[in-house]
């Protein structure tokens, strides 16, 4: 079959042009209202702490930590509403039946939930967070009974380089900084291809399949750790035999890596499928 | 042109919907497909469309399986549902954005039907009417120019004088290299437009004739009394007498009786006339 009928660029260009059309007042706001609430619940979140991360230095980087974390939460949810026209049976004719091919209609999705939004998001967070740490005032509070001048100036603007380094000032490890980053991407991507699995509150049931896969796949160990090693395993422990594989890596950090690194493929894939197998 | 061969379909945990249908149709008709609730019509339109997936059989829709949802097979088909939805935008931009996809959509004729049916582009889809909306669904599906047009229940929503406008305006847009799918229970809407008749029933094509054997073979007439009426095929008491259907002799054609039609094909009445049977 040509590959045409898989994927054409000026088709694809069409797509894009008529998702842009469509909905570029939705994704406007929502970028707009986004970057407006992480600014509002940034500064409440730091005028409530400040004095915490005036006084202690090491709180610093957890509390931007905290505030990246439920920030990647917003994000995860803009990715597991993907195909948001598969939510009811009218609108999933319709989506179904617009002419495009499944990769293309798949890839467009992509494009815009991951490629464009995820930069976008990003960029928004980094300005949002750094307006809500400037907008912090200067106070009298009371320390230890005596009035003290706090100046919110002196603590450090967030980078992202903050959010690999540890409370000594050191930068992760190469492989932790890469399983963080491809972990957040292929959970992203989970949540993005369960849009294509689920009709009805697809995010939610992703969620809850991803814990139940885990508890899963964290009850089979420890099933198998009783098996393969009784001696050494006690109630709901497991036991992995870690051996070292580079100079760098240990098996279990090669595994988490790997994990992080190629599931995303899979997930890309099944979304595929769905898609291509999807009635109304 | 539809070639459908030993079609099974079922829904889950349902029995069997189709079994063994068989159905072959030609462009360059304006057919409606006719049947009782939950005859399967709508299923069948979906199952021509590639939205649902036969469990059986082979389909062939201009030379393509409409599962697989060939961007070509996409680009070429209309399918009008009996419920739509739209975005919130105005229709001025609903055009510029899907238009493009059909290659061969005719903007003039696109603003000759809107003028026809008084829409304004720049109104917002979701600010209309529900009959306004299907008048924009049908004005756009018409300037799609697709070899497949797929209407399910077209006339639904519209108000009198739009039924009229709507059956001058598809018999004046649709061409010869194109087939028109009318599905309706609305018979008296499409009676004056359609050029074949499929009736479905208990899964299977059970009637499937053009308009013009149909009249040459039938005559359809309203009588005050049954007594001397020879060649009777079926009948129907009416206000002031009865409906009738007649084998056809050398008076001459009469219109035809759709639903008068429909319900002798449903009662299982036998239409027989030379080589044509049911």
């Amino acid at each position: 079959m040509p590959f045409n009928n898989y994927f054409n660029l000026k088709r694809f260009t069409l797509l894009l042009k008529q998702d842009l059309l469509i909905n570029k007042t939705r994704y406007l706001l929502g970028i707009l209202g986004l970057g407006l609430i992480t600014y509002v619940l940034c500064y409440l979140f730091f005028n409530s702490v400040k004095i915490s991360m005036i006084l202690n230095e090491s709180q610093i980087n957890g509390y931007y930590g905290m505030c990246f974390a439920i920030y990647m939460m917003a994000v995860g949810v803009v990715m597991g509403t993907a195909f948001p026209d598969l939510s009811d049976k009218i609108k999933t004719s319709n989506y179904l039946l617009n002419p495009g091919s499944t990769l293309e209609k798949l890839l467009l999705q992509f494009l815009i939930r991951i490629v464009f939004f995820v930069p976008i998001a990003l960029g928004i967070f980094w300005i949002a967070i750094r307006l809500a740490k400037a907008s912090l005032i200067p106070g009298i509070v009371m320390v230890n009974s005596v009035e003290q001048l706090i100046d919110p100036a002196v603590i450090p603007y967030f980078d992202y380089v903050i959010l690999i380094t540890n409370y000594k000032g050191k930068i992760w490890e190469t492989w932790q900084i890469v399983f963080m980053v491809f972990g957040l991407f292929s959970y992203g991507i989970y949540l993005f291809a369960g849009a294509t699995y689920f009709k009805r509150y697809a995010l939610v049931k992703t969620i809850i399949a991803s814990v139940v896969i885990l508890l899963t796949s964290i009850t089979f160990s420890v099933v198998l750790s009783h098996i393969f090693y009784p001696k050494e395993t006690e109630g709901f422990n497991s036991k992995l035999n870690e051996f070292v594989v580079t100079g760098h890596l240990t098996s279990i950090e090669l595994f988490m890596v790997s994990l992080s690194l190629f599931s995303w493929l899979f997930f890309l894939a099944i979304a595929y499928f769905k898609l291509k197998e999807k009635e109304v | 042109m539809i070639t459908i061969q030993n079609l099974t379909f079922k829904y889950k945990k349902q029995d069997a919907l189709f079994t063994d249908l068989s159905f072959e149709q030609q462009n360059g008709n304006i057919v409606g497909l006719l049947g009782k609730n939950g005859a399967g019509k709508s299923t069948l339109l979906q199952l021509i469309s590639g939205l649902l997936k036969p469990q059986q059989g082979e389909l062939s829709i201009n030379g393509y399986k409409p599962f697989d949802r060939n961007p070509n097979f996409l680009a070429d088909i209309y399918m009008v549902s009996e419920e739509f939805s739209f975005p919130s935008i105005t229709i001025g931009v609903y055009i510029k954005a899907t238009a493009p996809l059909y290659p061969k959509f005719d903007y003039g004729k696109m603003n000759n039907i809107l003028k026809e049916f008084e829409l304004d582009a720049k109104k917002n889809l979701n600010k209309l009417s529900h009959g306004q909306r299907k008048k924009f669904l049908i004005a756009f599906a018409l300037a799609t120019n697709c070899s497949l047009l797929i209407l399910d229940e077209p006339t639904n929503g519209l108000d009198i004088p739009s039924k009229s406008l709507f059956r001058k305006i598809l018999v004046s847009s649709v061409s010869d290299e194109q087939l028109v799918l009318i599905s309706t229970h609305q018979v008296k809407d499409i009676e004056t437009i359609i050029d074949k008749i499929v009736v479905l029933d208990e899964g299977k094509i059970v009637y499937n004739e053009t308009v013009l054997d149909i009249s040459q073979q039938w005559q359809f007439k309203t009588v005050a009394s049954l007594s001397g009426i020879e060649n009777l095929i079926y009948q129907e008491k009416c206000i002031g007498g009865h409906r009738i259907i007649l084998s056809s002799n050398l008076e001459g054609e009469t219109e035809i009786d759709i639903e008068l039609l429909f319900n002798a094909i449903i009662h299982k009445v036998t239409l027989k006339s030379e080589s044509h049977a049911v």
